[in-house]
Parts: C-alpha cells; sequence; structure tokens
C-alpha cells in the first residue's frame, strides 16, 4: 500500500463483476484512471498511527436495540409486490442466478 | 411581512397570519404552486410537483383552522404550511427516485418518518426535489435526470446533494424544505444557495424510509430561510424512532426555546486553523474575515485551534462513503421495484465499484479498517477541542457557487468542496450553516459546529446570530438572475 497502485482494467473488471455491473471496455478504462486518481487521495491514511486504536463503525455507541413491541405493520401482499416487474401466483418471478456463469 | 408575497414568508410569519387569519392555508399554498409556474422551467428544482394533493390539503387545513381556530396548531404545529422534499424520502403513492433512472416509476408503499412525522404535523407536501443521484455529488449534477441551477446566478450550481431543496427555498417555491446530509448534503447547498441548514447529530433524526447513501452517517434535516424555523422543524421531525435502531434516546429539548439557554456572548468559540489555512476563494476569506470581527464587536470570545488535517477526514469519508454505498446499492436488482441495474448512472457505478474494493479480502484491514480507526481518531480530536470551546465556527464552503459543470473536472469533486463538513459530519456532529453576507452577487456562509447532540446550542447560536445581522434576509431577485 506504500507505493502508488494502479489500477488495471482486469481489476476493475473483476470489481465490476464483484459489483454486479457490466461495463464496456471504454468504461473499464476510464474507471481504472478514476479509481487510480481516488486512491491516491485516500492513501494518506498511511501517515497517522493507528496501532493502538480501535475501530468507530457507529458514532453513537448504540448496542443491541430491540423493538419494544411485539406487532409491528408490515406491507399487504399486493403492497409488496406493487413496484415488481414480474410477479406470479402472488409471488416475485426472479433471474435464474445459475445459466449466468457467475454462480 | 407585510411587503412580502406570501411564498416569501418563513415558517413563523406565515403561522402568524394564518393564526390571524389574514391569509389562508390555500391562499399560501396557491401562492408557492404559482412560483414553481413561474420560475421553475429556469431553476429545476423540483422532479415532482404533487399539485393537487397540496391543494387538497391546503383545504383540510383550512377546514380544521375555521373549526378549531388557534386551537387548530396544538396538536399540529406546522399545520398549513407548504414544504418541498428531497426526492430521497419515501413518500406513500408519490414517486420517489433519488435522482435515478434505477429507481425512475417507484412509487414506496411506505412513509419515512421524516415526512410521516410533517404531515402528522400538519404540512403540506408541494413536491420533491432535485438531488444528485442516490446523494452521490455536491451539485446536482450527477441528477439522472437535469441539473439544477443556482437561484442567485443560474450559470452556477445550487451545490447537493440537498441542491432541489436548497434551490427551491431560496427562489421562495416553498416555504421551508427538507434534505439530508451525509457530508455536506445540507450545509453545502445551504451555503451557496444563501439559505439556512441544519445537520442534525447522527441519530438524531430517524433515517427510516431514507434511501440510503451511507448509513453510518446519513442525517435527514431542514434546510429554511432563518435558524429560527429550522428550530421548527428540528422540534417535530428529531427523536427516537423504533423503526430506525440508530436513533438515539436521548430527551429533545425545545429548540425554539435554544436562546433562552445560551447566548453568543458567553461562549466561547473556536477556529480551527486547518479551516481557515485553507485555499478560501478570495470573496469567502474576505466576508469569514468580517463576521468574525463582527462577533469579535458584538462581545464573541474566540480561541484559535489546532486539528487534524481535514485531508484525512476526506480520505476517510471517500472510503466509509464508498464501501457503504456499495453495501447499499447492491439491494437494487430490479425485481421487487426499480429498473434491472444496467440503469445505475456513472457516479453510481463509480461508488459501488471502489466500495466493492476497500471492502473486499485483502483490501478491508487496508482501506475499511483503517478508516474507522482515524474515525477514532477524528472523533477524539473534536473532544479535545470541546474541552477547550463551546462551539466551532467555519466557513461553511471554501469556495463560492461556481459554474455549472464544474463536477466533471475531478472523481473527487464533492468530496474536495465538502472538506469543511466531512470532519463532523464522520464524528456525527450537529451544525447551523448560516449566510454572512454575498460577494459577487452569491453568498458567502459560516457554520457553527457543536458536540454530539448539543442541537439546542448550535441552534440557539444561529438563532441569536440571525438577530444580530440581516444577511439571511436576502434573496435573489428571480426576475433579474433567471433573464439570463
Amino acid at each position: 500500500m506504500t507505493q502508488k497502485q494502479e489500477f488495471t482494467i482486469e481489476d476493475v473488471r473483476k470489481i465490476a463483476q464483484l459489483s454486479n455491473l457490466s461495463l464496456t471496455e471504454a468504461e473499464l478504462e476510464k474507471y481504472a484512471v478514476m479509481f487510480t486518481q481516488t486512491l491516491d487521495h485516500i492513501n494518506v491514511l498511511e501517515e497517522l498511527n493507528t496501532e493502538n486504536v480501535t475501530e468507530t463503525y457507529q458514532v453513537n455507541n448504540l448496542t443491541n436495540i430491540f423493538y419494544d413491541k411485539e406487532n409491528t405493520t408490515t406491507l399487504s401482499q399486493t403492497e409488496a409486490l406493487a413496484n415488481a416487474s414480474d410477479t406470479k401466483d402472488g409471488l416475485f418471478v426472479t433471474t435464474g442466478v445459475f445459466e449466468n456463469g457467475n454462480a | 411581512m407585510h411587503n412580502k408575497n406570501l411564498n416569501e414568508l418563513t415558517i413563523v410569519e406565515s403561522l402568524t397570519l394564518l393564526k390571524e387569519g389574514k391569509i389562508s392555508s390555500v391562499e399560501l399554498t396557491k401562492a408557492c404552486l404559482d412560483q414553481i409556474d413561474k420560475y421553475d422551467n429556469k431553476i429545476k428544482a423540483y422532479i415532482t410537483v404533487t399539485r393537487d394533493l397540496a391543494l387538497e390539503q391546503a383545504q383540510t387545513a383550512d377546514a380544521q383552522i375555521q373549526q378549531l381556530g388557534i386551537n387548530a396548531w396544538d396538536s399540529q404545529p406546522l399545520l398549513g404550511i407548504p414544504y418541498s422534499c428531497k426526492d430521497n424520502f419515501s413518500t406513500k403513492g408519490i414517486e420517489t427516485t433519488a435522482s435515478s433512472n434505477i429507481l425512475k416509476g417507484y412509487i414506496p408503499p411506505y412513509e419515512s418518518t421524516v415526512t410521516q412525522k410533517l404531515k402528522d404535523a400538519g404540512a403540506i407536501l408541494l413536491g420533491k426535489t432535485n438531488m444528485d443521484a442516490f446523494a452521490h455529488g455536491s451539485s446536482t449534477e450527477t441528477s439522472d435526470f437535469f441539473t439544477t441551477k443556482n437561484p442567485w446566478n443560474v450559470s452556477t450550481t445550487p451545490g447537493g446533494s440537498s441542491g432541489g431543496t436548497a434551490a427551491a427555498v431560496a427562489a421562495n417555491m416553498c416555504i421551508f424544505g427538507i434534505g439530508s446530509e451525509t457530508a455536506g448534503s445540507i450545509r453545502g447547498p445551504a451555503a451557496w444557495c444563501g439559505i439556512t441548514g441544519l445537520k442534525p447529530s447522527y441519530g438524531r433524526v430517524s433515517r427510516y424510509g431514507v434511501i440510503a447513501m451511507a448509513s453510518s452517517t446519513d442525517s435527514p434535516g431542514p434546510l429554511a430561510k432563518t435558524a429560527q424555523d429550522c428550530a421548527l422543524i428540528a422540534n417535530i421531525i428529531a427523536g427516537k424512532d423504533n423503526l430506525d435502531a440508530t436513533t438515539a434516546d436521548s430527551p429533545v429539548e425545545n429548540y425554539l426555546h435554544s436562546t433562552d439557554h445560551y447566548s453568543l456572548k458567553t461562549l466561547k468559540i473556536g477556529i480551527p486553523k486547518q479551516y481557515i489555512n485553507i485555499e478560501l476563494e478570495d470573496g469567502v476569506r474576505t466576508k469569514i474575515e468580517d463576521t468574525i470581527a463582527f462577533l469579535k464587536d458584538y462581545g464573541v470570545t474566540f480561541k484559535e485551534l489546532d486539528m487534524l488535517d481535514t485531508k484525512y477526514s476526506i480520505a476517510v469519508y471517500t472510503i466509509l462513503q464508498r464501501s457503504e454505498v456499495s453495501s447499499n446499492l447492491a439491494r437494487l436488482d430490479g425485481i421487487r421495484y426499480g429498473q434491472t441495474r444496467d440503469s445505475f448512472g456513472t457516479e453510481a457505478r463509480n461508488r459501488m465499484m471502489l466500495g466493492a474494493y476497500t471492502l473486499s479480502a485483502g483490501y478491508y484491514d487496508a482501506y475499511y479498517a483503517k478508516a474507522q480507526k482515524v474515525r477514532t481518531l477524528i472523533i477524539e480530536d473534536f473532544a479535545k477541542a470541546f474541552k477547550e470551546v463551546d462551539l466551532i465556527l467555519a466557513p461553511t464552503m471554501p469556495n463560492l457557487a461556481p459554474k455549472v459543470g464544474i463536477s466533471e473536472s475531478s472523481p473527487l469533486f464533492g468530496e474536495l468542496a465538502d472538506v469543511l463538513q466531512e470532519p463532523s459530519s464522520i464524528a456525527g456532529l450537529p451544525a447551523v450553516a448560516v449566510p454572512c453576507g454575498t460577494y459577487n452577487g452569491l453568498p458567502v456562509s459560516i457554520q457553527f459546529i457543536g458536540p454530539r447532540l448539543s442541537e439546542e446550542l448550535v441552534l440557539a447560536a444561529g438563532i441569536e446570530y440571525q438577530k444580530i445581522n440581516t444577511h439571511h434576509l436576502n434573496f435573489p431577485d428571480l426576475e433579474r438572475t433567471t433573464n439570463v
């Protein structure tokens, strides 16, 4: 992490796949440049010693918050399905995950 | 207030006239809708205008006022007041897009807590305002639909991401507005549009139903014509919410009475040299120096502070924001709602992919975990500062509203523009941004930043500041600015 990092087109292709996004070759090149520029800015954190510092994931230090009522209102089936692109028998129709080669 | 058009009124002024029976909610609402008709084709603040619904709600409000008289406001403190709302707040039955193509056509089946509370308080929704898509930006230029223009000069940006709301307030196309800030998205556009914005502490206002950007810093809040109006809105929207487990349980003060408890003259205010000794545009520096001199004359005690370099906050924010975005936007699959992932714009793709990288095995410790450790250092840095002073004063933005098109110049435009807001956002602190003058016809703003959950203190500072000067009374002359 100490030397300047360059994103390659292959790096971008890999994270595009992780992000479930399809990019054109031109976009892959564009993002490789953008990511390299962004990393230049974020690598300044190396200047700070954080050896004995704990992470703060959440600023108000709340833990284990539970809802205090038993019954809550939820969406009806009709409401839940209202924005779906495709439904069948009152259920969402999903796309297959085994055919696209990424499974 | 007699020489003002109705749409130019503040909330407090509107309530006075409504209570005196001198105006009706329908008249007030129509005045705002007329202003939208007249100028929004140039400003482009609104994505959706809920005209019929607004007029219907205004009629209902007038009927309640007719029936209950002054008592109508006991349970509905904002009865009859029309407002604009950023399009990332879910509004049941009203299209909510977060200015993104992927959510185009999405009709939420539920209401966000903030808009529900406003509805319960009697406020009237005029429409949903433009923003950077998913709030990813500081100019509204990453909106997948169109760019909002700054009412002070339509060749400049209103800022963002709550730029549509800020422009709507500055152009008097509503009485007040609602936005959200992750790091700068309320204060930045409030500054560039010459209005007042409150960025509440993280967890003070519920995020339920707000389309998530970075869940560990997202903070909904008001953009309004005065700090007093911001206090009135905060009274309604702040508080614990069972639907958002990160909301703070501590009691909500009556922010309208904040000046009873604090006075600028007895507060010690810190000015971090790291917030001043940066590249401030000439006009901004002049106005900030004038403001500090003005406040010194008024009797405020200042102390210079030595804090962490803001460049670390830019880095921390960039990592946390992209990591959380990659997680939050992963849920959009086009199956349950919205369009397919091909519809994501350039900026959303940029952020999701970089976030996937900083969270991925082998890089998590180097980026995400490291950023969370530096966040601890930033929080400690503020804690140290607040042992020495009560409040921090700083410029809100380092520059005046730049020309439209600015965001194309750098993949980190927003992060660099919001440099003076990122440290306090990462630490979850509240701040009020107030206008402190104009330079070359564009507004300049200062911000008061306080310790966590010190909304009462920062609002008191903002309210008192506006009692001793008139900068917040300046509004753009739209007849002139939109005819260029």
